[in-house]
């Protein structure tokens, strides 16, 4: 995907202490969100035991691996998206615009 | 193994652990989408931060929320319905239990492995050599094995119906994550979008305000849960069909501080414009109405006129303060009409407004008044005394920002009640609770927050810091008739923030009605002086505590900005109160000696003579 232009158009950030509490609060909903991955899928195995031979612990499992999967997927990227945010606010404050294009390639 | 055996090995506890573990994940995985969206609301709405890398940003954590709340929806549904399922297991294992357990009794019947039960093949040629009884008995096990086979059979029925529908359930979430894999932008929006639209479980939470009452932190999250599209749907179309709910919204603690005053004053003057008809209405209905309807119409009339004196009122004090500029800056005053609810207790209303940023001040004051307080004749008067506490906050310390908040949220004791302390009571809960909305609305960060009680408002200040989970900085009674505390160390205050002012004059402030005087020096609270010049009539003695350039509005104000390092100190009392005075001179009458004790200090003494008598 081509880049738009950066140095101009992205100059404006008037709180760099702002977007780094974006980052960081990303960073860490995104760690928790995998937390909640894995006990989701740890609550759905436990519905399979306690209703054995049931059609339902046949489905448990399987739909907590789904969801665990997705949800694992989508905290890794809000870490990842988290971290390139805190490291473009880093730029900003330095008045190194070229992290920009790095907060860019992140995000897209 | 047969049905039911399956069935009574099912666990109904790990089950409903399941659905309560469940649905506390979809909670939390709401809450940490809200708390992303809410880090990017500051950043985008400041326009602090524009440009092509901040619209990409923005779209891309938009896009990962969307995700994360959708598949919260899916989780919160599944948890339902495992609850649900969780709850029904053991009614059906009783159920069942029930059926086999009478049938066991019955050593004539047998129970096939599909459940059905029926007679042992030589049970007839058992009983038919039992003369006359044989053909009854062998009826009564036919009947009997039909009718437990019946319950068995619904009872596995049931069971197989919500096992079914769970693993159906189970499957949609699998199908959810699945999709959400492949789903393109637009369309993830979209489903985000069209979960606001009536599906049940996570977006009924959503759509449902939260009722009055609730606990301001709920709806401090319910609120933070909604991405800005929805609150904008939420504000102007569902509150353009229902005006009601602006109402509602405006009332409840832990919402934003300037949206609340923007619904409240919405509201108002909805209402304000909407009298005049009311009135007349139910003036001509009155015309042609008699006997009981008219008895309706008459209090219906008399309500809606006291409402609308109550909005007139509170609209005036509003304009007023709109109008007025800080005493430092020059700028217009910033006032937030916090909470207007004009039929409260029905004529008497329930009305607290803000002199300053109540949302963004570094110090926070709340006046609570006693005895008779009313928003109708009685806003005026207390948003004069916020208004000096104000003025002189900012002129003490010009360089940090205030709010004095007028707090009528409490129905003020009359003349039958204010021997009592229940109005205080209920008072106190709901000062709490206005206290957890300011803290839980959370547009800044822990502000130093005072509580200012006045008369009976004092015993309602230390019935709140001693009952509930109240945290303030400092507390300041004025004029008070005696606290429900012991001493000054009980109030949950840090050490040496407990103050307390208190005429000579003011008769009220010696009755200890409710407990201890706080002026007492063994109360241990720093008193103040607050005397009035000489020649103020006893009674105004008790009201003029915050009176414009008086030396405890002063002393008020400094402790309000935390400016009370080097306060004036009064002496504290040393005589028993108006009931201690009594049994001083019910001695004198029965010639008792009197002991210096029960004077409470002797001459030489240096709290002697204590200006108070």
């Amino acid at each position: 995907m081509p880049l738009p232009p950066l140095a101009a158009a992205d100059a404006i950030v008037a709180s760099p202490h702002q977007l780094d509490a974006l980052g960081l609060a990303t960073v860490d909903v995104g760690r928790r969100v995998e937390e909640l991955a894995a006990a989701a899928e740890a609550a759905l195995h436990a519905l399979a035991e306690a209703l054995p031979r049931s059609s339902t612990a046949v489905v448990a499992p399987a739909a907590g691996a789904r969801c665990a999967e997705l949800l694992r997927a989508e905290g890794a990227s809000l870490r990842s998206l988290g971290h390139a945010l805190s490291a473009a606010a880093a730029g900003y404050r330095a008045g190194d615009t070229r992290v920009a294009a790095k907060l860019l390639a992140a995000t897209a | 193994m047969n049905g039911s055996a399956t069935v009574l090995r099912w666990q109904a506890d790990p089950a409903r652990a399941c659905g309560n573990r469940l649905q506390a994940i979809a909670a939390e995985a709401v809450q940490l989408a809200a708390r992303v969206v809410g880090e990017l609301d500051q950043l985008m709405t400041g326009q602090t931060w524009r440009g092509p890398g901040a619209s990409r940003a923005s779209s891309t954590v938009q896009r990962h929320v969307s995700v994360v709340r959708v598949m919260a929806a899916a989780v919160l549904v599944a948890a339902d319905c495992v609850l649900d399922t969780g709850r029904r297991i053991l009614p059906l294992q009783a159920a069942l239990d029930t059926a086999l357990e009478r049938a066991h009794r019955e050593p004539l019947l047998d129970a096939g492995p599909d459940d059905h039960l029926s007679l042992r093949p030589w049970a007839a040629v058992g009983l038919l050599p039992v003369a006359g009884a044989g053909g009854f008995e062998l009826a009564r096990l036919e009947l009997l094995a039909r009718h437990l086979s019946h319950d068995i059979a619904h009872a596995l029925g049931e069971a197989q119906r919500i096992d079914h529908a769970c693993a159906a359930t189970l499957e949609r979430l699998e199908d959810t994550a699945r999709s959400l894999v492949r789903t393109n932008e637009p369309a993830l929006l979209r489903a985000d979008h069209e979960l606001l639209l009536g599906d049940p479980g996570l977006m009924d939470w959503l759509r449902a305000v939260p009722p009055p009452g609730s606990q301001p932190q709920d709806v401090a999250d319910w609120w933070a849960a909604h991405l800005p599209a929805e609150r904008a749907e939420l504000l102007e179309l569902r509150t353009r069909e229902d005006p009601s709910l602006a109402t509602r919204l405006g009332a409840l603690d832990g919402l934003p501080l300037d949206l609340r005053d923007a619904l409240n004053r919405a509201a108002l003057d909805r209402r304000l414009a909407a009298y005049p008809r009311e009135i007349a209405d139910l003036e001509g209905a009155l015309s042609t109405a008699d006997g009981r309807p008219a008895a309706l119409l008459v209090r219906r009339l008399a309500t809606a006129a006291a409402a609308h004196a109550v909005d007139l009122t509170v609209r005036g004090q509003l304009s007023g303060l709109d109008a007025a500029r800080d005493v430092v800056s020059g700028d217009r005053l910033r006032c937030l009409l916090l909470v207007d609810e004009p039929t409260a207790w029905g004529d008497t209303g329930r009305v607290s407004v803000s002199v300053g940023p109540a949302d963004t001040a570094a110090h926070v004051a709340y006046v609570v008044p006693g005895f008779g307080a009313q928003p109708g004749p009685d806003l005026a008067d207390l948003v004069t005394s916020a208004r000096d506490v104000y003025d002189q906050a900012r002129t003490s310390a010009p360089g940090t920002s205030v709010a004095v908040i007028a707090w009528l949220g409490y129905q003020t004791p009359g003349w039958a009640q204010v021997a009592f302390d229940s109005r205080a009571r209920a008072g106190a809960a709901l000062l709490a609770r206005d206290l957890e909305g300011l803290r839980a609305a959370g547009s800044q960060s822990s502000p130093h927050l005072t509580l200012i009680g006045h008369s009976y408002g004092s015993t309602t200040v230390s019935l709140a810091l001693r009952d509930t989970a109240v945290q303030v900085d400092d507390a300041v009674f004025l004029g008070s008739p005696g606290l429900l505390a012991e001493r000054a160390s009980d109030l949950p205050v840090r050490g040496g923030h407990v103050w307390v002012g208190a005429a000579s004059g003011d008769e009220i402030s010696h009755l200890s009605r409710f407990g201890v005087d706080p002026a007492a020096r063994s109360f241990g609270a720093h008193r103040f002086p607050a005397e009035c010049p000489a020649g103020t009539p006893l009674v105004a003695q008790h009201t003029r505590y915050l009176d414009a350039h008086t030396p405890s509005l002063r002393t008020v104000a400094a402790i309000v900005v935390g400016l009370d390092n080097h306060l004036p100190t009064a002496p504290g009392r040393v005589d028993s109160g108006l009931l201690g005075e009594l049994e001083r001179l019910a001695a004198i009458q029965v010639g008792l000696p009197i002991v210096p004790e029960l004077l409470g200090s002797t001459p030489g003494d240096p709290t002697f003579g204590d200006p108070a008598r």
